[in-house]
């Protein structure tokens, strides 16, 4: 980039990352200085500020090399030397999808809520920013502290979010998903004080570097707990079930921005959590955890299909599809397999686009008829037919439709899943035919059938900001279902580092499970860091690249 | 080592605190009742103080036969009272005087009982310290009621007066015990012979240990000592409550540390265990009381004594020969603490309006529309003091936390952390009812004034501050810890 040689950009671009956290930070101050009734002017702020961190992460999106999973556009300082925290940040292609995701979903879910709210704009406008700030702070972090200081900074604009510009129950729902995330990261962080102390007697070096404990050789004794500890607060925020409850409260009563928010980005963060730390990290403990945790996410996604289906507030089916939706994600991680990881994370990003996607939506009827009842509508292609158009098309993506982008992570997963066992795959498949059959219902229930109702004979449909807002996810939705490559690009090899990672400890588990000693956990085998492959996985990497072209 | 008998340089901080509660209390009698020049004076001859201290910092000197120590930990306390008391009296000038509430003797009782404190920080020895402690509790015991028209304020300092003198008895009755055990009061010459003798160390001086650990834990208000705190608390005015909460139980944990982190530090002593056990339940009764409490004055009561368990958490098993980080960690949090605390009750203050009308949970009802900047303020501290970051108080709780896990007390740590999720529930229940709920019609108007609106404005600041960058606070801390062996 010639752009090195101007000083001032350069000195810019060697802190790119800083600066698309910092940005919206300084847009949060500078609306805390703009007088008190002037709304559009801080909803104007925060939009150009989201919008400046888009083209930023376009930026990064361009200039990001997709060939390797190394870490980019990495930044070191010293920041607090006596406990050996430093400012480390830094991205591989799965914080870069999800970097880009937030920046993109920020200003799309704030131009499509612009009228949604009309009160205390003041915090509203800073909080989204702050939020913004935080979301980007925790995917780019790679020092543990740091890491650990944005996951919960985040907390705060996203509690005040549902809890103030909220619905009817919003206090409950705000404080339920305050406790129940600390309740998990608490202890996640006690997990990162063991770990930090085990690294510095293990090395007599004491730091929060990510990259440091992947070098050690964690005893297992000591790596279950930490695992357990992790993947805990990790499992809430995906949420997994049976630790969901705290989802369907929070989207039902958040305003429009904050359930597109927390479905596009913020679950996000338990599934990057479980693919950045706990297998990393933990992965003699990760493997013997895939049992259970494989079995927990087919739960969720049939239960939660279940429970969606049944749903009468749109809202909260939606909620609980993310439930199975989530499921399938953390199903794809547990396999291990570099398709299954890679499906996985493209799946994330697909979901924060048609969930996303679909909160919109409901927040443009909401807005129109002040209810979120299937039953208050029905026929409403008849008035609203552009409406109902981008919902059937967000519908048929949530739903896994091929052609679009649903399709395409979920089939990478069941792949990889049936190669793992077809234990892991076949119990998950029903949770897509219910998939159909719940957004099947909502679009029955809401643009098909009779238009009985008379408020709903009035309704005008979208006027051009709603239908611009929608144009860049609809793009996305059918661009990843036809040639989904670009985005897998990045995420390949994030994939295949992982799964080599995970292939290495196959092995030595085994002589685990089979010579246990128990009681004794100091003489268990400890992590090899870098052993080769296991022969066994040898198929599925060479499967790998085929199973990408499929789908294109 | 050389002991001086007399040094004046050893002691001139103090001397120049003590010289300002003598002078405020002379200036006292010759002005009109109410006057601001009080207050005032006390703050310059407070700052003086802390002008004197941090010059003499790096200084190191035993003095009075060695019954004092001044070093890098005393003057860090020294530091932490002043700023505690200069903040405390801040509040109080800028809200509480006119009223009359607060009549002359205030001023000079809070620099005396500064005085005091400032003795704790410096002893080297039993008697200096309980000197100190007695200087300082008596100067509460009248703080707490100085609502003399009102019984319940009364009742508070009474009950106050009553525990802490038991408190000191106990205090007393140890020291008496280890003077019988090992025939010194000298920290050091105690602290050798336990070094000395490891695990066969007499009964007469665990005895001893014991009583010095339940007449501290009185002071400073640890499980299950801590009766008296929710309603000397309550009873006693605003800014004095926040003055005890912070000031006064810094003062007691900079005896703790002495004793308990350093003399009595051999795993050996069945102190340890004790102390285990004090931490476990502070934290937990702490927390879950305090979700009880619709007093907010209670409900920080409560939640000062789970703070407490958190401190005691970073004492236990902490062993300074090992690690420096549970002596740190503790120094570190008591600065968290105070800064946090005192801004907590300078919004009850500030809402208040001098008379302690408003100090329930419903009277911060709305707050955030009727003074966002007020409520953003509280906002802050009760985030610091759920220890969520970017906060000091996050950094404390990681910093404490870090060192029972590091001595291998992981269980402790993993039930405190738990607790502090109880905690989490009524400091943001807090933040509910600033932002989340409409405002109340009878909000009474309250009195703003741009000292207490800079003091709080100040305390906020570096509240997020050193949350972010706290590698100064804990190199000094660290330093100061290091000086006392």
């Amino acid at each position: 980039m010639n752009a090195q040689d101007l000083t001032l950009f350069g000195s810019i671009w060697a802190h790119w990352l800083s600066w698309t956290i910092l940005i919206p930070v300084l847009g949060a101050l500078a609306i805390a200085i703009v007088p008190k009734d002037r709304h559009t002017l801080m909803k104007g702020i925060a939009l150009v500020v989201s919008l400046i961190v888009f083209v930023m992460g376009i930026a990064i999106w361009f200039s990001f090399d997709p060939d390797t999973a190394a870490f980019q556009m990495t930044e070191s300082m010293r920041w607090i030397p006596g406990i050996g925290a430093s400012y480390l940040v830094g991205i591989d292609g799965m914080s870069m999808i999800l970097v880009v995701l937030t920046a993109f979903l920020t200003p799309i879910a704030l131009l499509g809520t612009w009228t949604s709210v009309t009160e205390k704009m003041k915090g509203y406008t800073a909080s989204i920013l702050m939020l913004e700030a935080g979301m980007i702070g925790v995917f780019v972090a790679r020092d543990l502290f740091l890491f650990y200081i944005f996951w919960e900074a985040m907390l705060i604009p996203m509690y005040l979010l549902i809890g103030v510009w909220g619905g009817p129950r919003r206090i409950y729902a705000a404080v339920k998903f305050i406790l129940y995330t600390l309740v998990g990261s608490f202890l996640m962080l006690i997990a990162i004080l063991a770990l930090y102390f085990l690294h510095g007697k293990l090395t007599g070096v004491y730091t929060f570097d990510l990259a440091a404990f992947e070098q050690i050789a964690i005893p297992f004794g000591a790596q279950t707990w930490l695992f357990l500890a992790f993947t805990f607060a990790f499992c809430i925020k995906v949420p997994l079930w049976p630790f969901h409850t705290w989802l369907p409260d929070a989207h039902v009563e958040a305003p429009t921005f904050g359930s597109v928010i927390l479905a596009g980005v913020l679950l996000k963060m338990g599934t990057y959590g479980l693919l950045r730390f706990s297998l990393p990290l933990f992965p003699v403990a990760a493997t013997l955890a895939v049992p259970y945790l494989a079995t927990l996410s087919i739960i969720g996604i049939t239960y939660g299909g279940l429970v969606a289906w049944v749903q009468k507030d749109i809202k909260s089916l939606v909620a609980y599809s993310s439930v199975a939706h989530l499921g399938f994600v953390v199903l794809g991680i547990f396999t291990f397999r570099a398709e299954g990881l890679s499906g996985s994370m493209l799946q994330m990003v697909n979901h924060g686009l048609s969930t996303g996607a679909l909160f919109i939506l409901v927040g443009y009827i909401y807005q129109r008829r002040h209810t979120r009842q299937i039953d208050d509508f029905g026929g409403l292609a008849k008035v609203m037919p552009i409406y109902a158009a981008i919902l059937l098309v967000v519908a048929f993506s949530s739903a896994g439709l091929p052609g679009l982008n649903g399709f395409v992570g979920e089939f990478l997963i069941l792949i990889a899943a049936f190669q793992v066992s077809p234990w892991m795959a076949i119990p998950a498949i029903p949770g897509i035919i219910i998939a159909a059959l719940y957004l099947l219902r909502l679009l029955r229930g809401v643009i098909w059938g009779p238009l009985d109702k008379e408020e709903n004979k009035v309704l005008k449909d979208l006027n051009l900001r709603e239908i611009l807002t929608m144009v860049p996810l609809l793009v996305l939705i059918v661009m990843i279902g036809i040639f989904p490559k670009p985005f897998l690009r990045p995420l390949e090899p994030v994939a295949a580092k992982i799964e080599k990672r995970m292939n290495s400890v196959r092995q030595p588990v085994r002589y685990v499970i089979e010579t246990p000693s128990p009681g004794d956990p100091e003489s268990r085998d400890t992590v090899p860091a870098d052993e080769t492959a296991a022969p066994e996985a040898t198929p599925a990497e060479s499967d790998e690249p085929n199973s990408a072209e499929m789908v294109t | 080592m050389f002991e001086g008998l007399y040094s004046w340089s050893a002691v001139a901080p103090t001397l120049v605190v003590l010289a300002t509660a003598l002078i405020v209390m002379l200036v006292d009698l010759f002005v009109k009742p109410g006057s601001r020049i009080v207050p005032w004076l006390t703050i310059v001859g407070l700052l003086a103080g802390l002008a004197v201290t941090i010059g003499m910092w790096g200084t190191e000197e035993v003095a009075f036969s060695g019954a004092w120590k001044i070093g890098a930990y005393s003057l860090f306390f020294y530091a932490l009272f002043i700023v505690a008391a200069i903040i405390t009296i801040l509040f109080t000038l800028s809200h509480e005087q006119r009223r009359g509430r607060f009549p002359g003797e205030y001023w000079s009782l809070i620099t005396f009982s500064v005085v005091g404190m400032m003795v704790m920080a410096s002893a080297a020895d039993l008697i200096t310290l309980i000197i100190g402690l007695e200087t300082m509790s008596l100067c509460a015991y009248v703080m707490v009621g100085l609502n003399r028209n009102d019984p319940r304020s009364s009742e508070g300092a009474l009950k106050y007066f009553l525990l802490g003198a038991f408190a000191s008895a106990f205090l007393l009755y140890g020291a008496a015990f280890i003077y019988g055990s090992v025939v010194t009061t000298r920290f050091s010459e105690i602290g050798a012979f336990i070094a000395a003798h490891g695990d066969s160390i007499p009964f007469t001086l665990q005895v001893g240990g014991i009583l010095l650990l339940v007449g501290l834990g009185f002071k400073v208000a640890a499980v299950p000592f801590h009766m008296w705190a929710p309603d000397a608390y309550q009873a006693a005015p605003t800014p004095v409550t926040g003055f005890m909460a912070t000031a006064v139980k810094a003062a007691g944990f900079a005896a703790i540390v002495k004793i308990f982190g350093l003399v009595f530090a051999s795993s050996a002593v069945v102190m340890q265990d004790l102390i285990w056990w004090l931490a476990l339940l502070s934290m937990i009764v702490g927390n879950f009381a305090a979700v009880m409490q619709m007093n907010l004055k209670r409900m920080l009561a409560y939640s000062s004594v789970a703070h407490v368990g958190y401190l005691l958490t970073a004492i236990v098993g902490s062993d300074p020969g090992v690690s420096l980080q549970g002596g740190t960690g503790v120094l570190f949090y008591l600065v968290s603490y105070t800064l946090m605390t005192l801004g907590a009750f300078g919004v009850l203050i500030i809402i208040g309006g001098g008379e302690d009308r408003r100090e329930t949970l419903v009277d911060l009802t709305g707050l955030a529309s009727k003074s966002p900047g007020l409520a953003l303020a509280m906002t802050i501290f009760m985030v610091s003091m759920s220890g969520i970051p970017p906060t000091i108080g996050f950094f404390g709780k990681f910093y404490v936390f870090g060192a029972a896990v590091q001595s291998g007390y992981t269980g402790l740590a993993v039930i405190g952390i738990l607790t502090s999720v109880v905690g989490v529930f009524y400091y943001f229940r807090v933040v509910v009812n600033m932002y989340m709920k409409p405002a109340e019609k009878s909000f009474l108007p309250y009195r703003r004034s741009r000292i207490s609106d800079i003091t709080l404005g100040v305390l906020a600041v570096a509240v997020i501050y050193l949350g972010i960058f706290p590698q100064s606070l804990l190199s000094l801390a660290r330093n100061a810890f290091q000086s006392l062996f």
